[in-house]
């Protein structure tokens, strides 16, 4: 029991330092956001310089539908039949539905901007489409630069902005402080990225268990593929450190064993090491919690080395062009995410990669683009669906909230399954998600990723210390 | 076994990339004394023209990029020894240290407002094959970067040993004005080096960086966690055995990658954290202490120090600006309130730095380590259900003992090396302490989980309640600063300024200068430990990442800026804090964004640097009074009350036995079975030529030299054991051929720091209630003696030399010593102002009944004042005995006075 327990807790301890590793951290971002309170009525500029720091939410956005997103030439054929609508542009006369994103823009541990970038650009697409019903929708962004102040500023900043509710916001720091501050402040988090003091949000809606989900359920793809001796090379960090402990309680019992865990320290100058040391454990694959840097520079050892490896990490943590670089290489690393990679041939990804990509942004270009900002379109596309659904005017965040807790099954066509925002998970992380997860190979000869199996957060866990019990 | 060397062969070639990042800090230092904390930047400076703009945005091929990139970053180097490091050229080091921070953040941030701070990968350029010997892989790329890293480090070996230009540059750091006698530019030299160093610095860049990756910190993080390690095993000079430091770190932590889970095995634990680079860091901080010295030796050059402040408390102006801050702290909103405590939880932090750097002279870089210890046993206390303000007592007081463990390595080492053993351990208290989730409280927590914070029943958490937090980091804040002007105005401040100033002066007046270094880590640990609580109880969980060595590096930066030495810098630095009341003004009123705002911050940085070295309290301070005057608002200053007429009372009577003294450096005797005595009452002069020996066997007798052999004894109690302070306390002192004065302290304060009396109890004491005491009756006679009462108030750089002369003379008697050792006390004095020294001499031991042993080189002075005289020549004793006898001896004519000694005047026995 006592064993159980420190397991648990070691489980637990799973914070949003995973963030870094599987939410993606190292893009390149070379254009800049436009002030952070979007003009989301109009195409986002490509190259424009204004900071991206805290909102000035006094400047009411401007109609001007001639900019609007392209419609992809299958959506085209029908939006509707995507899940999709398109109602004409959004009414810049009646009130805004307001909502706010908070998450680290730049920093050295991560690197979250094309978040509030694509959340933006998605409140221009659905603006030319209809918005609201019918009302625009105003973006409000915050950077809260991994500083636990400017964490606690941005709460404040959101709030007094006037934001319904906070989309797909990912808390780095203070994170205990800032769900207690939206929560005082009646804001709902809809389909944040949780991290560790998330999990009992229950103001909080995620529709997956965020990063430390999403390092969670790495080895699964291992195991899916026959691997049992499993290295773990991730973020040095204390939450992190708690990973290798979690492996073994929640798949034990399938067979996997952890033969390494490898820190990596800040300023590591040969990643050869760590392929060389998992091999030396015994390990057949190696899960990789950790920043898009640090991975891509694992990856590339791994392929110098030619080493008789399997890799899992996330979509968070790695573009497509990531990837390709490693030539056949590749074929080797499995990557996860609650929603299909920017690379997927899915129509409703056509249409998502459309209404981020006429933003110019280069981390916003579909080679370049990573799973998290693809969640801020995600995020904001299920919020308009139960407002729709209800045919709401009153964009207050108490009308917004009570909507979102009433919301039956959200359909997510090919995104993912139809998803219920409330969602309170048996276990001790009752605000986890949904927890549909699919892993994702590289297929070298097709450049395309292709679904090599999935699986469900809570099933996976179930039974184990964190999880509820099993159906 | 394979393993085993597997990562022996990874960890060369990793520690050869640290050695090259080492190899131009070292250059850099041996050309200007200056260790650069920016050589990572311009390292990321030269990655980020050569692989982003030049190669990637401009197309250019890459060997052509790499080129102009490091000319590129060299010539930057250049540009700041030129424009900031030439103005610096007078500035205390730790100015000019400082100012390679404001680099550091200016280069950073110009590389993140450019290309972002988003990580990017780099191709590799080299050829990375993979050759397999018998199992151990090794890439190819790796063997090119072990080959140039010997390269580098074999050629600056052979160009600063064997040129006349390296020569030259060694020269340089240690001593400009010989330098410059030789028809070389020191400043030259340094901007060569500079250049030549930030070339390097981009040299293993672009080595590193296809296997780094690009980020605007990972090169920093490099340098400063294990280059200026590798540095200091190197001693900042030595190029090979840098080169070796760097790939002892390099093979530790990558074998400690390999055996990290037999450690822990080993260990039962369940995680070990910081593995990779304490355990090597640790060796080399072992290897730097048992290397160092308790005392500098004589050859140590004394860098000018920052200003120091009066600690003097303007009571009605505390008041009124405590009733403005508490005024405009009720008007603003609750960012600003935030603001607010961010700022005074700085300040707090700044008076750490303002104890243990300003007063004490011990450069730590550490701070924030001690500040997270703090916030984890008091963070632990909460959660585990102690009262909230016994918890804060608690994070205090039990951070003193890691805070004097810090202090340990402050015992042997000093300036630079303590500067990066600081740093150092500040590293690895963060790595295994904050980065273990097993000591931060149940992991499920994932930090120490405290929840809302009530202080004496009253909700002050600081995100319902900012004001209220406000008020209590305010509170915090203006209790500390008491404190810390307490000390600066106390005896303890004394001690502690003379040992910053002098510690060998200090120690020859008794002052322990390892209590004192002990006593200044403690309490700066304290206070850093409140900062850290400030810090940790404004969340509710409390995450340790901020306790990192960059922002202790940045906070001593702070203090710098603020003013080291003064009590207000807390004040004045304070607002700098990132996400303080400057933070608010760059953003709400300048809507300074987009690295705009760090751009500035650096540019002013410098610019305050060139500007007011002393720091921003010293203007302020200083327009201050003179506005205070304008206004008149001045009194007139008091008539300082006459000394009383006090005469000299004799001294507690004891002889000093020296029997059989040797003293050997390496293989070079020194001193030679040198045997006499001096007894109460009685001048013995001892003369010899230059080198003889005198001024070694003064170092010996007082503790300053530790003796290869002999017996010292005063009073017939053999005293070998003791160190200096201890020998100084049992009325043993001496004078210093070079002063040795606390040019800071006026000559009051050099008076009462060789006669203040030091209670155990003080040292607290002092921090509530600081002593006045009046002069003591030997103190006042000394003044008296040496005629110093109208020199009381004026600091030493003010006086003529002879009247300085006369104050170390008067600050080692005015103890009442019984014995008295004075070295060359009429160097620089005319010859009137020698024979008034004579005279005075005499009266010491007439009058006091001091024993005097006088080294001068004047003979007549020597011949008319002593009793005896023991004549040395290479070490060795020639000849003793009265003044006469001494005159007549052939030898000591021979050796020494030469043939007209027989007209010098002799004492009357």
């Amino acid at each position: 029991m006592v064993r159980n327990r420190s397991v648990l807790g070691l489980a637990l301890a799973c914070t949003l330092a995973f963030a870094a590793a599987a939410c993606g951290s190292d893009e390149n971002t070379s254009a800049e956001t436009t002030a952070a309170a979007a003009d989301t009525t109009a195409a986002p500029a490509a190259d424009t310089t204004a900071a991206p720091a805290a909102a000035d939410t006094t400047a009411a956005p401007e109609a001007d539908t001639t900019s609007a997103p392209a419609v992809t030439e299958a959506a085209g054929a029908g939006l509707e039949a995507i899940g999709l609508w398109d109602d004409g542009p959004c009414d810049a006369s009646k009130d805004e539905l307001t909502v706010g994103l908070q998450t680290v823009f730049a920093s050295g541990v991560l690197t979250l901007q094309d978040q509030a970038q694509a959340l933006e650009a998605s409140a221009v697409a659905f603006n030319a489409r209809g918005g609201a019903n019918g009302h625009c929708i105003k973006v409000v962004t915050c950077d809260d630069g991994a500083d636990p102040n400017k964490a606690v500023e941005c709460v404040r900043t959101l709030d007094e902005a006037g934001v319904a509710a906070t989309i797909n916001d990912t808390t780095s720091v203070a994170g205990a402080d800032v769900s207690a501050g939206y929560a005082a402040a009646g804001i709902p988090r809809f389909a944040i990225s949780p991290g560790q003091d998330d999990y009992p949000d229950l103001n909080s809606y995620p529709f997956s268990a965020g990063g430390t989900g999403t390092s969670l359920m790495m080895p699964q793809a291992l195991l899916d593929q026959g691997v049992k001796k499993i290295a773990v090379v991730r973020v040095d960090v204390p939450a992190a450190a708690a990973l290798s402990g979690f492996v073994g309680a929640v798949f034990g019992d399938n067979g996997a064993e952890v033969v390494a865990d490898l820190p990596v320290p800040a300023g590591t100058t040969d990643y050869s090491q760590f392929i060389l040391a998992a091999q030396a454990a015994g390990a057949e694959g190696m899960i990789l919690p950790i920043g898009g840097q640090e991975g891509i520079q694992v990856l590339r050892a791994g392929a110098q080395l030619d080493a008789d490896l399997l890799y899992s990490s996330s979509l968070g943590t790695f573009p497509v062009s990531d990837i390709e670089s490693l030539g056949d290489y590749a074929s080797r690393v499995y990557l996860n995410g609650a929603i299909p990679p920017a690379g997927a041939d899915l129509p409703i990804i056509d249409q998502l990669a459309a209404d981020l990509e006429v933003t110019g942004i280069e981390a916003l270009q579909r080679p370049n683009m990573k799973e998290s900002p693809m969640r801020s379109w995600v995020g904001l596309y299920a919020l308009l669906q139960i407002l729709r659904a209800d045919g709401t005017e009153d964009f207050s965040r108490e009308n917004v909230k009570a909507l979102i807790e009433a919301s039956g099954p959200i359909p997510m066509g090919e995104l993912m399954p139809d998803w219920t925002p409330k969602q309170d998970n048996a276990g001790i992380w009752p605000r986890s998600g949904a927890g549909p997860y699919a892993f994702w190979a590289y297929d070298p000869p097709s450049k395309a990723f292709v679904k090599a199996s999935e699986a469900n957060w809570n099933v996976v866990i179930c039974g184990s210390a964190v999880g509820g019990p099993c159906a | 076994m394979k393993n085993f060397i597997q990562f022996m062969v990874i960890g060369l070639g990793v520690g050869a990339s640290y050695a090259l990042f080492a190899q131009g800090a070292v250059l850099i230092y041996r050309g200007s004394g200056l260790v650069n904390f920016a050589q990572g930047a311009l390292g990321t400076l030269t990655a980020y023209l050569a692989f982003v703009e030049l190669k990637v945005k401009h197309d250019w091929p890459t060997l052509p990029a790499l080129l102009v990139g490091i000319a590129a970053t060299a010539a930057v180097a250049l540009l700041f020894q030129s424009v900031v490091l030439r103005r610096l050229r007078r500035a205390a080091a730790i100015v000019r240290v400082i100012s390679t921070i404001g680099l550091l953040g200016l280069v950073q941030a110009i590389v993140e407002k450019r290309y972002g701070a988003a990580n990017q990968a780099v191709d590799q350029y080299l050829p990375h094959r993979v050759f397999d010997l018998n199992g151990v892989k090794i890439g190819e790329e790796r063997l090119y970067i072990v080959a140039i890293s010997i390269l580098v480090t074999v050629a600056l070996w052979a160009w600063t040993k064997y040129t006349r230009i390296g020569l030259a540059i060694n020269a340089s750091a240690q001593n400009e004005r010989a330098v410059q006698t030789l028809g070389w530019s020191p400043d030259r030299l340094s901007a060569l080096t500079w250049g030549l160093g930030g070339g390097l610095a981009g040299f293993a860049a672009v080595l590193a960086a296809p296997l780094t990756g690009l980020s605007t910190t990972t090169f920093t993080i490099v340098v400063t966690v294990a280059g200026l390690a590798a540095a200091l095993l190197g001693g900042f000079h030595s190029f090979p055995m840098t080169f070796a430091g760097g790939l002892l770190i390099g093979v530790g932590e990558t074998l400690a990658t390999l055996y990290k889970g037999d450690i822990q095995d080993f260990l039962h634990q369940s995680q070990i954290t910081g593995l990779p680079k304490a355990p090597a860091f640790l060796v080399i901080l072992i290897v730097l202490v048992v290397r160092g010295r308790g005392l500098p030796l004589r050859s140590h050059i004394a860098d000018r120090l920052p200003k120091l402040g009066t600690g003097r408390i303007n009571t009605r102006g505390l008041v009124v600006a405590l009733v403005i801050v508490l005024f405009i702290l009720r008007t603003v909103g609750n960012s600003w309130a935030q603001a607010s405590y961010v700022s005074f939880t700085a300040g707090v932090m700044i008076l750490s730095i303002v104890v243990v750097t300003g007063f004490a002279g011990q450069i730590s870089l550490g701070q924030w380590a001690l500040a997270g210890i703090g916030a984890l046993i008091a963070g632990r206390a909460v959660h585990a259900g102690w009262p909230v303000e016994l918890s804060i007592v608690l994070g205090i007081v039990g951070t003193v003992p890691v805070g004097i463990l810090f202090a340990l390595p402050a015992l042997r080492t000093r300036g630079v090396n303590l500067a990066v053993v600081t740093l150092g351990l500040g590293y690895t208290v963060s790595e295994v302490v904050f980065a273990n989730p097993n000591y931060l409280g149940p992991p499920v927590d994932g930090g120490t989980k405290i929840g809302r914070i009530k202080l004496f029943g009253i909700e002050v958490d600081a995100f319902e309640h900012p004001h209220r937090w406000a008020i209590v980091c305010l509170v915090s804040l203006v209790l500390v600063g008491l404190v810390v002007a307490n000390l600066r105005r106390s005896p303890t401040g004394r001690r502690l300024i003379a040992v910053r100033t002098n510690e060998r002066a200090a120690a020859s007046l008794g002052i322990n200068v390892f209590s004192v270094k002990l006593y200044s880590f403690a309490l700066a640990s304290a206070i850093a430990a409140l900062a850290g609580i400030l810090v940790a109880f404004k969340s509710q969980n409390i995450q340790y990442g901020v306790f990192n060595v960059f922002e202790s590096i940045n906070s001593v930066g702070f203090a710098v800026i603020g003013g080291l030495g003064y009590v207000l810098a807390g004040a004045f630095a304070a607002p700098n804090a990132i996400g303080g009341l400057g933070t608010r003004v760059t953003e709400d009123w300048l809507h300074l964004e987009n690295k705009w705002d760090l751009i500035l911050g650096a540019a002013i940085v410098l610019i305050i640097l060139i500007v007011q070295q002393d720091g921003v309290a010293a203007t302020a301070t200083e327009h201050s009074q003179s506005l205070r005057k304008k206004l008149r608002l001045v009194s007139k200053q008091p008539t300082r009350a006459m000394l009383p007429d006090v005469k000299a009372e004799p001294v507690p009577r004891k002889s000093l036995g020296v029997t059989g003294l040797t003293v050997r450096f390496g293989g070079v005797t020194a001193v030679d079975d040198v045997t006499f005595e001096v007894g109460p009452g009685e001048v013995v002069g001892l003369i010899g030529p230059n080198g003889a020996g005198k001024t070694t066997i003064i170092d010996a007798v007082t503790g300053f030299v530790r003796p290869s052999g002999g017996r010292l004894q005063m009073d017939g109690v053999e005293i070998n054991a003791w160190n200096a302070s201890k020998r100084a306390r049992s009325g043993l002192r001496r004078s210093f051929q070079s002063l040795e004065l606390f040019e800071d302290l006026d000559v009051e304060a050099n008076i009462r720091a060789g006669a203040d009396s030091n209670g155990a109890l003080s040292w607290l004491t002092d921090l509530i209630w600081p002593r006045s005491e009046p002069l003591t009756s030997e103190a006042v006679a000394a003044i008296n003696e040496f005629s110093l009462q109208n020199d009381l108030e004026r600091l030493p750089p003010e006086l003529p030399y002879g009247r300085r002369r006369l104050v170390g003379i008067a600050r080692a008697v005015a103890a009442g010593p019984s014995i008295i050792m004075l070295d060359e006390p009429a160097a620089g004095l005319d010859e009137s102002e020698s024979r008034e020294l004579a005279h005075l001499i005499r009266r010491l031991a007439t009058d006091w009944g001091m024993g005097v042993l006088l080294v001068e080189h004047d003979v007549g002075l020597v011949m008319s004042t002593c009793d005896r005289i023991v004549v040395i020549d290479f070490g060795r004793v020639i000849a003793s005995g009265t003044p006469r006898e001494i005159r007549d001896n052939p030898a000591v004519r021979a050796a020494y006075l030469g043939q007209d000694a027989a007209d010098v005047e002799v004492h009357h026995e």
